[in-house]
């Protein structure tokens, strides 16, 4: 990985940081027996993805099937793990917390940096037959992706159900 | 199984689902699933609830 790939990552991750933690101060999210115990089951499942994922990728590798660099393949095996975290605990009502929030904001904030990050892809994606570096937007794109549509989907049943009750 | 009489005893107070969990301190999808008979509450949840709604236990929660 060049240098000119880690110093953004190494700045998204610190500005990240710093508005966590800074969120993390104001206020303290509060989730139910339930949201606990469901987000606990996606931890699982997230977990088992990313172990299944690695070991797929160990498997390829073994077959000298090199779809990409071995930390591409790192950075996409997370990623994939984290977007499956956040898509069944939104799914399982157990990502936002107990209190009312501002879902449009997220799910706007969500499709933004999707398109963001799909631009950025327009370069070149394949070199030399392997998968460029910019397969890291394109992914992360599509993760947005999902999990905006999730989060739509999910708003639009809970819109039903409210109306229901 | 669903759980009607929590439905009822709700519904008898005027109380949306929303005011529910908020006396509680749940989100409304919990409330939800509990009335669905999709989760379980805790002891705990339990009580909370039949204090909000001046119920007891037995009259809630109880299956004969």
């Amino acid at each position: 990985m060049t240098n000119n790939v880690i110093l953004p990552i190494v700045l998204a991750a610190a500005a990240v940081l710093v508005v966590v933690l800074i969120r993390t101060k104001k206020q303290e999210k509060h989730y139910d027996e339930r949201q606990l115990l469901a987000r606990n089951a996606a931890f699982k499942t997230a977990f088992f993805t990313l172990v299944s994922a690695c070991f797929i990728c160990g498997f390829l590798d073994l077959l000298d099937i090199h779809w990409a660099e071995a930390s591409i393949q790192m950075f996409l095996i997370a990623l994939l793990a984290i977007t499956v975290f956040v898509c069944i605990a939104i799914f399982k009502d157990a990502y936002f917390d107990a209190s009312k929030r501002n879902r449009y904001t997220f799910i706007i904030s969500v499709f933004t940096l999707a398109a963001l990050n799909l631009a950025v892809t327009m370069v070149t994606l394949w070199q030399d037959g392997n998968l460029s570096s910019q397969v890291y937007y394109l992914f992360t794109s599509l993760c947005f992706c999902a999990v905006g549509i999730v989060s739509i989907v999910k708003t639009v049943k809970d819109k039903k159900s409210e109306d229901e009750v | 199984m669903k759980n009607l009489r929590l439905k009822s005893a709700r519904a008898a107070l005027d109380l949306s689902q929303q005011q529910l969990a908020e006396k509680v301190g749940v989100s409304r999808q919990t409330i939800s699933a509990i009335e669905k008979g999709d989760y379980n509450p805790t002891v705990n949840l339990c009580i909370a609830i039949c204090k909000a709604l001046g119920k007891t236990l037995d009259e809630l929660f109880w299956e004969e």
